[in-house]
């Protein structure tokens, strides 16, 4: 009861703020500050498919293309977001929403290559994951449990790349089960003495083979296995632990549960979480299809920046809202939206972004590019500076070739 | 879906309890019938000696000592996984010994060729290269395996791999009764994916490039790529399946392929009549087309070595390992039929497969490029279900075991593989496991089920049927790593298993199973 007055007061405490960075007071405050990066982690709220823009952060309302969706003002003076998402819209003070990323990549598959490891999909080279990134080049700080976890996502594509294999991410499903294989079925004492049986032979094998480097990979995997079955960090996905509350306000869904055990994951220092919320790729139904994933969108979400600003983990964590691309402003004959990637919509927060601004302005029928286009790479360039990361940071790959981490430039303004 | 599945198969296997014994004693000694053609291996030896021969030139003008022959027992682990995609059992073993020395190793490679399940197995690793392999939807999976098995069918058939590629690429029809033209559904019908595909998994050349701009070190221009393309600018899905119209169909995201002119970058002279389809076929798979052949003896190559003569596997534009083997091979292809299972035997039959690796004896980390040293690499997921399974029993489980038991393996490998995270469409990279398999060895319920002591489970078989200690422990190394244990393992896991009996013993057999299914070796062909 107690704590929860406590999170009550916090929340008052933190949706003032949140006020006060409408009117600029706190930004100004936090640009002179924060010159040095603060992100310790990365939250991706992942929309496969490639959600609308139009019935998500850059509605057109009156113009033909928005068709029957209707906008509603936000915190920020001037701007709208589509009617689906008015808790979002009373939390655009502290959103940094782009409406002009533009990529080249109009499958599904490619763009979500694209836009999952900044780089286009080419035959000669697998290129990490941004979660991979994030978990190779942060500090461990004492995590044992894996530092990059997918929940929801099944997409093949994520991976370690060049940064290696052990950078792959470890997929989970709907948190409300327990992970898969972390429980020995078997007791203790035998488990111990079936590692120590393990350690014979591969001690003989050393013994007959002296160095061999991918047997010590092997070992190390064996390692992080047995440290994340004996973690006490393991509870981090039981969010079973948290206030029947606040899992309301999450949302009882999957991705409301994934948002939870992403943030309780974001605590114990795992340095990327993905939560996945699949669907939208509205090429018929379009606008009943975005009524309902935009609003267990505006749910989550919402509940996610409020909770993090409250635990005092809004600057240490930056969360990135995407999906592949967006949809076009034409309406199909199927009431429907197809593949659009000249000028859709994605929403940065937390992690050192200065918040309530818009970046780029699309043309509502989309005959015009959107002023200010963006692409990937400057997205990453971004993501990465704010997480203390150099994007120029060059790797060698397999092939002898050195690659930058990200081939761009920083998004001007977004960094506070 | 699977899962649902595996449990179907447990409660039918309950209810069958009474009839299963009566099955399994009815089986009798185990035969191995030879399917198809028989393996000619009359002169394939030639050219394996001849490929030694470039390699042996290749070493001294290097400087290189490669590696000495390996036991059999290790290159028959290395044939196995690589036929079948599973380790070989104890009744493999022993048949190898009882053969008379210096034919054992071809004799079971003859033997493993012979089999349903190496065609089977082939044909899924050649499909991985050949169709995505996404589960996009049911329905496209199930048109995948028809197409696996319309492979395997002509792989054990002894089909020339030529008329097999022109069936993918140019049959028409339903894709029922005509399930090679899956290749062209499984793309969507789309020209922009069915060239790439095309050049990568039948010519070992990447297009990809060319595709969104001039590459500026290879020969092939963006004009070559909406030429080739145009090839399947023409194909249709209707109600008849697959066919070919005279108008182009609109594709996708390039409108310049739609008024291409179908062209080839080299050697146009072999075209022939028929559709465009017709005659991109013939282009490709003509014997002049100096790269068809020796595209597959690379891939064929890597999937028995685990590692191609050139690498990436399809960019043969890149420098071979050492010159002129893929030409001897190539060679040697054309001659005799364009036979996968001839190809096979050849390699085999070279000292390259037979040498030790580094997991035998200490090599220098140049050597298994050059294959001085048999290259070690990690198990794909499909091998480790396979061999996990292998493990559980001490026969060789075949295509001709009762189909309750082919039932359970199969559900079994395919949960197992979905927990696993198997990524069939990304056959190409080698991979390092993941912390997630690793998590599947160590706690996994299937792991659990086929090493815990059971009817017919091969620890409770060797806790109740070893005659000693030492046989116990020796028949288990044999049975999952297939070597014999060194003297410090022998002396601690005799000292564990001594002075057990009955359940204690199975306990501690199923113990010792479970840590060799650990081990480094268990989980790498080496």
């Amino acid at each position: 009861m107690e704590s929860l007055t406590r999170a009550r007061r916090e929340r008052r405490r933190w949706l003032a703020r949140a006020a006060l960075g409408a009117m600029g007071l706190l930004n100004a405050r936090a640009a002179s500050e924060t010159s040095r990066p603060t992100a310790r982690s990365l939250i991706l709220i992942w929309l496969d498919g490639g959600p609308s823009q139009l019935e998500t952060f850059d509605p057109h309302p009156g113009a033909r293309a928005a068709g029957p969706t209707r906008a509603i003002p936000t915190r920020i003076p001037g701007v709208s977001f589509s009617e689906h998402l008015p808790r979002l819209a009373e939390l655009a003070d502290r959103l940094a929403i782009v409406r002009s990323m533009v990529t080249k990549e109009g499958d599904h598959e490619r763009g979500r290559y694209l836009l999952k490891t900044g780089y286009r999909p080419s035959p000669a080279l697998v290129h990490p994951a941004l979660g991979s990134i994030c978990a190779a080049e942060l500090p461990a700080d004492g995590t044992e449990i894996p530092r990059y976890l997918q929940i929801l996502t099944n997409d093949r594509l994520t991976r370690g790349g060049y940064l290696g294999d052990r950078w792959d991410p470890v997929a989970i499903g709907d948190p409300k089960q327990p992970p898969e294989n972390v429980t020995p079925r078997v007791s203790h004492d035998r488990r111990q003495r079936r590692l120590h049986g393990v350690g014979v032979i591969e001690g003989a094998l050393a013994r007959r083979a002296g160095h061999i480097a991918p047997a010590i990979l092997h070992d190390e995997q064996a390692r992080q296995a047995n440290q994340l079955i004996d973690s006490a960090q393991l509870r981090a996905l039981d969010i079973r632990q948290e206030p029947a509350a606040l899992r309301d306000r999450y949302g009882e869904t999957p991705f409301g549960r994934g948002l939870l055990a992403a943030r309780r994951l974001v605590e114990h220092g795992v340095r990327c979480v993905e939560v996945q919320l699949a669907g939208w790729d509205s090429h018929a139904n379009n606008f009943s299809i975005h009524q309902r994933l935009a609003g267990e969108l505006d749910v989550g979400m919402s509940a996610l920046l409020t909770d993090l600003g409250q635990r005092g983990l809004w600057d240490e964590t930056i969360v990135l809202c995407t999906g592949e691309f967006g949809r076009s402003p034409t309406i199909n004959g199927l009431d429907g939206r197809d593949h659009w990637t000249n000028g859709f919509s994605l929403v940065l927060a937390g992690g050192g972004i200065r918040g309530g601004q818009v970046l780029g302005e699309t043309d509502p029928e989309g005959t015009k590019p959107p002023t200010t286009p963006i692409g990937i790479e400057r997205l990453y360039a971004t993501i990465l500076t704010s997480l203390g990361i150099s994007p120029q940071k060059q790797h060698i790959t397999s092939g002898g070739r050195p690659i930058k981490l990200a081939d761009g430039a920083p998004i001007d303004g977004l960094l506070g | 879906m699977k899962r649902p599945m595996g449990n179907a198969v447990w409660t039918l296997m309950l209810c069958l309890g009474i009839a299963l014994p009566v099955a399994f004693t009815g089986r009798g000694p185990p035969r191995r019938a030879i399917a198809g053609r028989a393996v000619d291996s009359h002169d394939s030896i030639d050219t394996a000696r001849a490929i030694d021969q470039r390699f042996e030139t290749a070493y001294q003008s290097r400087g290189i000592v490669p590696l000495p022959t390996a036991e059999e027992r290790v290159v028959l682990r290395r044939l196995a996984l690589a036929l079948e995609g599973r380790i070989p059992s104890l009744e493999e073993l022993r048949a190898l010994e009882s053969w008379p020395a210096g034919e054992r190793l071809d004799r079971a490679a003859d033997s493993l060729l012979s089999e349903r399940r190496f065609a089977d197995y082939f044909a899924e690793r050649l499909a991985r290269a050949f169709v995505p392999s996404l589960p996009t939807e049911n329905f496209i999976i199930y048109r995948r395996n028809r197409l696996v098995v319309w492979l395997a069918d002509r792989i054990l058939a002894g089909e020339s791999y030529g008329s097999i590629v022109r069936a993918l690429v140019a049959d028409h029809g339903l894709w029922t009764d005509h399930p090679a033209t899956n290749f062209i559904t499984s793309h969507d019908s789309d020209a922009t994916k069915l060239a790439t595909r095309t050049t990568r998994a039948f010519l070992g050349l990447r297009l990809d490039c060319a595709q969104c701009h001039d590459h500026p070190f290879r020969s092939w221009k963006q004009e070559d790529f909406r030429g080739f393309a145009a090839f399947f600018g023409q194909v249709q899905v209707g109600l008849f399946g697959v066919a070919d119209r005279s108008a182009v169909t609109e594709p996708r995201m390039e409108d310049a392929i739609r008024s291409a002119v179908p062209c080839v970058p080299f050697a146009p002279e072999v075209f022939e009549a028929g559709t465009r389809r017709d005659q991109l076929a013939a282009w490709i798979t003509s014997p002049d087309n100096p790269y068809f052949a020796k595209a597959i003896a690379n891939r064929v190559w890597r999937l028995l070595f685990g590692r191609g003569l050139v690498e990436p596997i399809d960019d043969l534009e890149n420098p071979e390992a050492v010159p002129g083997v893929l030409d001897l091979l190539a060679e040697d292809f054309k001659s005799h039929g364009e036979d996968l299972r001839r190809l096979v035997k050849v390699m085999a039959r070279t000292a390259a497969f037979r040498r030790q690796s580094e997991f035998q004896a200490a090599a220098t980390p140049d050597m298994p490029a050059v294959f001085a040293a048999f290259p070690s690499t990690r198990l794909l997921a499909p091998q480790v279900a396979g061999s996990l399974m292998q493990v559980s029993s001490l026969r060789t489980a075949s295509a001709r075991d009762h189909w309750l038991f082919r039932l359970i393996d199969f559900a079994n490998q395919n949960d197992f593989m979905d927990d696993f995270g198997d990524r069939p469409d990304e056959e190409l990279d080698e991979r390092a496991g993941s912390l997630r398999q690793r998590l599947v060895l160590l706690n996994g319920r299937i792991v659990e089920e086929r090493l815990k002591p059971g009817l017919f489970n091969a620890t409770s078989r060797l806790a109740a049927l070893a005659p000693t200690d030492i046989a116990c422990v020796r028949l288990a190394f044999w049975v999952c790593l297939t070597r014999d244990p060194s003297p410090d393992e022998n002396e601690y896991f005799s000292d564990r298993l001594s002075g057990t009996s009955g359940k204690t013993r199975e306990r501690e057999v199923e113990d010792l199973f479970w840590e060799l299914v650990n081990s480094t070796e268990f989980s790498w062909n080496h």
